[in-house]
């Protein structure tokens, strides 16, 4: 293609759309590198006849630093930054810090010509763009079409400049306080999950710090081996025949299959994203994997020729159970089913048939979240799992008595009924309860409570009872409030060690054994009187960190008004619940905003939706005193802990992007965000440019901005009842209402915007369910980036775009 | 897929004649292929339309139709196909709508669905939309804008792995899955006029839609009886605003019809939502909404074929706007509930002929004479200028027709039908016609319409055609009200349209003006007040340029067969 041609068509495209995927590849630029750039614009050419083609000599100064950007991700202190700022994975490899140190990493790699070379740093086209159009422009003789938008060859703004040069907290700690991790950080086991081999001889424990499983010898209960895994892993399962162990990955996004005779992994499959639960259908010979990030069931077989197959669960599907019975598989899902404003949480328990390989059925459990533990009880087709009862439309300031938190267990009876009882008792509180197991002969049921580090031991045919004998309003409205029946069906409560988060019984159920996440030991429970018998060193540092305080801080519900719930009762896995909270003071429901992620944030202030905690010490001291640990606020070491230690909570993979980089649609999204006319060619305003806000490795300016996306119930608007009845003049959730009034907008946190595709609902509260719904329902103002004039396709383009950052 | 079997035959034989061995050859993959596309839900999948009833009633919902559905072999999930809602999963009693606003999804009326290539593949009004469940993402292909009339995609067939797509003029196109393309792949007969048969499916009225009325119309606006200010404010773009006369004449003063009980739904608010937002989406969520059973158009007339076609295919009654000058009229005439309001002028006779048979295109007319002598005049003047036409009249009769003349009717097949008669007559006149199975328009007497606009609405008589029954009473109030315009604003008239935008905006830059006017009551420097305050307003920002103009609207209005622009520039 000609320049003429180049320019022609890019033109055109400006004016008549997107190109087409075939079209892509000729439609925008690549990076062609420094060098290239150097062959005309060589620094310190004085003269045109020093630069061929009469380019313009090179006047910036030398800036070596850009020079080494790339290869300062290789020096040690790389990998305490990265650590600090929830970066898994090489530095090398990590968009964050590629954003800064390197050129053309958002697009990547497929995207550039062959002679760039991403080693060389911070080169000429990270801030004059891509360079292959004006290189065709020059080389065709039209050096006149080889500037300006059309060849995106920009000119140089130091403005630029701030998208990187920041103050950055995370490079602050490191290159000038001083923080270091401590070699023991990475020495810590962190033992999440267990099972136990079909002979009932060895327990396998999987230890997610370590990315790691410890074999244990049940008979003496020693450590007798380890096999090292993928990046953090979750579950582990045994063949019925005990020869191999299937593994979770989380990081990886895959499953390993080790040899239980060799320890070693003999094969590594791809399944979902974030995948925990991992199980073995003897029936179907296949592995059922469940995609928390994906909100996916993977069923993989183990033979023959059939190909994987992906169903649809609930979100954030975590654990499950095989009723080999009734050939069935029941599935608990950590966060409520996406649903409209305001409305109470109900989450989802999805059955599989295991014949069909599909899904049976969809049990709603009104008012709760973080289903997380599940258990069938042997001999009955009645499952028991674990339950989170998260009042969150009532404003946290009623934080007593079980106003806001409260857990327990929900009972899946056949046909779909569902019961809910808690374990919470007045004062004693059973916070975090995150995994169940039931007894082979169905007599009891153990439950760990990882805020509490208690086991309750549960009389399973007493809690049946106790559900039978009740009358159906008991059971709808009563009991799944109430704070007084633990003691109904709970035998007692066993102390054993930190954060405990998985349970199992050996297959005769003469021992139940327990991980204890936060301490790296193993409990084993005699089950007569369910006393402590043993506790098993996994082999994990024995001391305890900086880090490891915080994460045991995190974790723990000592600190919170109540002993109700800890930080994680809101964020598994650092991530969010999905819910919607009233946090604020004024005590009558209004202002809620939505739960947001902790992965990663640290370079990322302000915090709080409405951008008044500059800090994380601020926004977890004083703030979380005010609302969660109310006259008990943290000491001064434990809020340095915990802060750390929330800054080090990783952000999984994007599973969007691919390892070339962006893909067609992903590109003309970039381009989209990036635009600055409209599709009829008038220039934008600055304020109504997605990157104008959004812009540098978090993208996000670190400010706020006042994008006119106030609704009902924010809190300095009130609520018109009035008014609401006529929303439909007013958009959704009265969203046009305060500008048609002429009310002050009122300004929110800029949101990060990396995984952003992991973390709806999104809004300040939660009000759209997708990132279509950001723009189509609620910018009728067209502030929140000019979006009105984009067609279907160009939006689309734009949330495939947002989805891979 | 009730229908498009059978479609799938009749295409397969006109292709044979056509296309030769090629076409043979394509019209035996495009007729098995119909065999194996989207699923009609039989009877064992009743429990799945009942539930979406009940799941969209407990959601407090529209009664959203399904117009398609298939099962995705790999899931065991059905996909649904909705008229209102877009696409919807349905995967063991829950439902997941994918609609314009919550997804990719390029319309949420959708004609049908299927699941090619690990995709699942959906025909909507705004394009083909495909989901790819594995990596979340949507492709939109034959995007279609507000203002394409013709390219509506409405089935899709699934061949040995190969997914074809039909359009509603029948085109067809063949999607490689390789390139990520469709190729031309011919064309199968377009529906036949009149026949009302422009899909492959066909959608029920909504149970639950009551014997209502609406106005469907920008937001803000209140129409009120002819001689209101309003009214004289809306004079220019009176072309809109005859329908809704219409039913304000019916129902205004007593908001119920005296003989038929139907309620008058007055709605303000319209389609005041996201830019991409098509009309005919709109209409139908508006009269799924109210839950009525017709609508009153109020919308650019070049939307309103395709609007009156997608509408009138909900089973929802549409009563259309006065004749202007669209790109393709013929789609409104194959539409079994629209119904077109001409003037009463000899011009609007002659335009409803030549919209019904154009110019230097055969037709053939039946002609049945009420024998009143009103009726037989306007007949004669049917008759006068078929004969100038060279069109040829089939046949002609009485009103009390005999079965033997029925018949003889039935064999002259006729494209289009004139009578002229009272209200209670033209029913049995049209019964008698559809009852032989002939599904032309029907010409029938304003004052039909105006007497009797619920029973025609109500009854599944096909596409009637009639002039416009207020046109005298209206006609009286022009010159005033033309006069007061023009002394009260500074006009500035061209003819055509001075630029892209507003040719695609020119209705929204009346509905500006038309809301300044308004609101100003009269007084010009108010007008200019108002303009400002719609810059900064949500309803402004839909025109971002403006901002960086000095406050302008346009106007349009039909004139001397042309349309005619007017700009209100602030001073």
């Amino acid at each position: 293609m000609t320049a003429f041609g180049v320019t022609f068509a890019v033109s055109l495209a400006v004016l008549i759309g997107p190109p087409s995927d075939k079209e892509c590849k000729d439609h925008f630029p690549r990076y062609v590198g420094r060098d290239v750039c150097m062959k005309c614009h060589q620094t310190g050419a004085t003269t045109a006849s020093d630069a061929p083609h009469q380019a313009t000599p090179c006047k910036t100064e030398d800036m070596p630093a850009h020079d080494r950007a790339y290869s300062a991700l290789e020096k040690s202190e790389a990998r305490h930054i990265a650590a600090l700022s929830g970066i898994a994975g090489p530095t090398t490899e990590s968009l964050i810090c590629l954003s800064c140190h390197a050129t053309a990493s958002d697009e990547g790699r497929r995207w550039t010509a062959e002679s760039f070379d991403i080693t060389l740093g911070v080169q000429c086209e990270n801030c004059h763009g891509a360079g292959s159009f004006h290189i065709k422009a020059i080389t065709s003789g039209l050096a006149s079409l080889s500037l300006g938008s059309v060849s995106n060859i920009r000119r140089g703004d130091r403005n630029d400049c701030k998208r990187c040069h920041i103050d950055r907290p995370s490079h602050e700690r490191v290159l000038k306080k001083g923080f270091r991790l401590s070699p023991d950080d990475s020495a810590y086991k962190t033992p999440v999950n267990l099972t136990v081999s079909p002979d009932g001889a060895t327990l396998f424990v999987v230890c997610e710090r370590s990315n790691s499983v410890v074999v244990i010898d049940t008979a003496s209960h020693k450590k007798t081996g380890e096999v090292r895994v993928g990046a953090r892993p979750h579950d582990a399962a045994c063949s019925p025949d005990g020869s191999v162990l299937y593994v979770s990955n989380r990081m990886d996004a895959s499953v390993s299959i080790v040899s239980i005779h060799s320890l070693k992994v003999i094969e590594t499959i791809a399944v979902g994203h974030e995948p925990h639960a991992v199980l073995v259908d003897p029936q179907s010979n296949g592995l059922i994997v469940l995609n928390t990030a994906n909100n996916t069931v993977s069923l993989v077989p183990l033979a023959g020729s059939d190909r994987p197959r992906t169903l649809t669960a609930g979100q954030g599907p975590w654990s499950a159970t095989i009723d080999s019975e009734r050939n069935r598989t029941v599935i608990t899902n950590v966060r409520p089913n996406l649903g409209r404003f305001r409305d109470p949480p109900k989450s989802e328990i999805t059955i599989l048939d295991n014949a069909s390989g599909h899904v049976a059925t969809r049990v709603l459990v009104p008012g709760a979240n973080m289903l997380q533990g599940v258990s069938q009880i042997p001999g009955t087709d009645v499952s028991v799992f674990t339950l989170v009862r998260s009042k969150n439309l009532i404003p946290t300031s009623r934080l007593a008595q079980g106003w806001v938190i409260t857990n327990g267990l929900g009972v899946l009876w056949p046909g779909g009924r569902v019961d809910q009882v808690l374990l919470d008792a007045p004062a004693r509180y059973f916070p975090d309860p995150m995994d169940l197991a039931v007894s082979p002969d169905g007599k009891r049921a153990i439950v760990v409570s990882g805020g509490a580090n208690e086991a309750a031991i549960v009389d399973v045919d007493a809690l049946l009872e106790l559900l039978q004998n009740s009358s159906d309003r008991a059971r709808r409205d009563i009991l799944p409030n109430h704070l007084g029946m633990s003691d109904r069906f709970v035998l007692r409560r066993v102390r054993v060690g930190r954060n405990p988060r998985a349970v199992c019984y050996s297959p005769n159920g003469e021992f139940a054994y327990i991980a204890n996440a936060l301490d790296d030991t193993i409990s084993v429970l005699e089950t007569t009187n369910y006393d402590i018998v043993a506790s098993i060193d996994i082999g994990g540092s024995t001391s305890v960190t900086h880090l490891r305080r915080g994460e045991r801080i995190f974790h723990s519900a000592s600190k919170t008004f109540g002993g109700q719930f800890s930080c994680r009762s809101c964020h598994p896995d650092g991530h969010i619940n999905g819910l919607t909270f009233d946090i604020e003071a004024d005590g009558i429901g209004l202002h809620p905003v939505d739960n947001r992620t902790l992965r990663g944030i640290l370079d990322t202030p302000p915090f709080k939706w409405e951008g008044t905690n500059p800090t994380l010490h601020r926004q977890c001291g004083p703030r979380l005193a005010v609302f969660f640990t109310r006259l008990d606020p943290l000491a001064p070491d434990e809020l340095d802990a915990l802060v750390d230690y929330m800054c080090t909570i990783e952000r999984p993979p994007n599973r969007f992007r691919k390892p070339d980089g962006l893909t067609n649609a992903q590109r003309r999204g970039k381009a989209i965000f990036e635009r600055t006319t409209l599709n009829n060619g008038l220039s934008m305003q600055p304020q109504r440019r997605c990157v104008t806000c959004h812009t540098g490795a978090y993208m996000t300016t670190l400010t706020k901005s006042a994008v006119s996306s106030n609704m009902w119930f924010d809190a300095h608007i009130g609520v018109d009842l009035e008014d609401m009845f006529g929303t439909d003049d007013y958009g959704e959730l009265g969203n046009y209402y305060f500008v048609d009034v002429g009310m002050e907008d009122s300004p929110f946190d800029i949101p990060h915007l990396r995984n952003i595709a992991d973390s709806p609902p999104y809004l300040h509260n939660g009000a759209a369910n997708t990132l279509e719904e950001i723009w189509t329902r609620f910018n009728m103002t067209n502030r929140h980036g000019a979006t009105a004039d984009l067609t279907r396709q160009q939006l689309n383009d734009l949330i495939a775009y947002l989805k891979s950052l | 897929m009730t229908l498009s079997h059978t479609s799938s035959l009749f295409r397969t034989a006109a292709l044979m004649r056509r296309n030769g061995v090629t076409g043979v050859f394509l019209a035996l993959v495009i007729s098995v292929a119909g065999s194996a596309a989207a699923q009609p839900l039989d009877i064992s999948d009743r429990h799945i339309l009942d539930e979406w009833q009940e799941h969209l009633e407990k959601i407090d919902r529209p009664p959203f139709p399904i117009s398609a559905s298939t099962v995705d072999p790999q899931t065991g999930d059905t996909w649904l196909a909705t008229w209102g809602s877009g696409l919807v999963r349905y995967s063991a009693g829950r439902f997941d709508v994918f609609d314009q606003f919550n997804s990719g999804v390029a319309g949420d009326l959708v004609f049908d669905v299927a699941v090619a290539n690990g995709r699942i593949v959906a025909a909507t009004i705004g394009g083909i939309s495909a989901f790819a469940p594995t990596t979340e993402s949507w492709s939109v292909y034959f995007p279609r804008r507000q203002t394409d009339t013709r390219n509506v995609w409405v089935h899709l067939s699934v061949r040995e792995g190969t997914l074809y797509a039909t359009s509603a003029i029948g085109e067809v196109q063949r999607y490689e899955a390789e390139n990520d393309q469709w190729v031309d792949s011919g064309t199968v007969d377009p529906p036949r006029r009149g026949s009302g048969l422009l899909a492959t499916k066909h959608i029920r009225r909504p149970r639950s839609a009551r014997s209502a009325l609406a106005i469907y119309g920008p937001r803000n606006r209140t129409i009120q009886l002819p001689g209101s200010p309003s009214q004289r404010a809306g004079d220019p773009a009176r072309c809109d605003l005859a329908a809704v006369e219409i039913a304000v004449s019916m129902f205004g003063k007593t908001q119920k019809d005296r003989r038929s009980g139907i309620e008058l739904v007055k709605v303000s608010s319209g389609y005041a939502r996201y830019g991409w937002t098509l009309p005919e989406d709109d209409v139908v969520l508006f009269a799924l909404n109210h839950r009525v059973g017709a609508v009153v158009g109020h919308l650019s007339p070049r939307l309103q074929p395709t609007l009156a076609e997608v509408v009138g295919r909900t089973g929802i009654g549409f009563v259309s706007t006065a004749s202007l000058d669209v790109a393709d009229r013929q789609a409104l005439f194959t539409n079994p509930y629209a119904f077109r309001c001409y003037g009463a002028e000899k011009w609007g006779h002659r335009m409803l002929f030549d919209d019904l048979l154009p110019p230097d295109t055969p037709g053939r007319i039946a002609i049945v004479r009420s024998g009143a002598a009103f009726g037989d005049l306007h007949v004669g003047w049917w008759r006068d200028y078929a004969q100038r036409r060279g069109v040829e009249i089939v046949w002609e009769g009485v009103c009390r027709v005999e079965s033997a003349d029925i018949k003889a009717l039935g064999k002259a097949r006729p494209d289009v039908i004139v009578t002229w008669s009272d209200a209670e007559s033209t029913v049995a006149i049209v019964d008698k016609v559809r009852g032989i199975g002939l599904k032309c328009p029907i010409v029938v007497s304003p004052a039909c319409v105006r007497d009797d606009i619920g029973s025609l609405i109500d009854a599944p008589l096909g596409s009637l055609v009639s002039l416009d029954p207020l046109w005298d009473a209206r006609a009286a109030l022009l010159p005033s009200v033309e006069a007061e315009f023009q002394r009260a604003y500074t006009m500035q008239r061209f003819v055509a349209t001075p630029s892209e935008h507003y040719t695609l905006d020119s209705f929204h830059g009346a509905d500006h003006a038309l809301y300044a006017i308004e609101k100003a009551g009269g007084d010009q420097s108010m007008v200019v007040q108002v303009l400002s305050k719609m810059r900064d307003s949500a309803y402004g920002e839909k025109h971002y340029e403006q901002e960086h103009s000095p406050p302008v609207v346009s106007i349009a209005r039909f004139e001397d067969g042309l349309w005619v622009q007017f700009e209100i520039r602030a001073e």
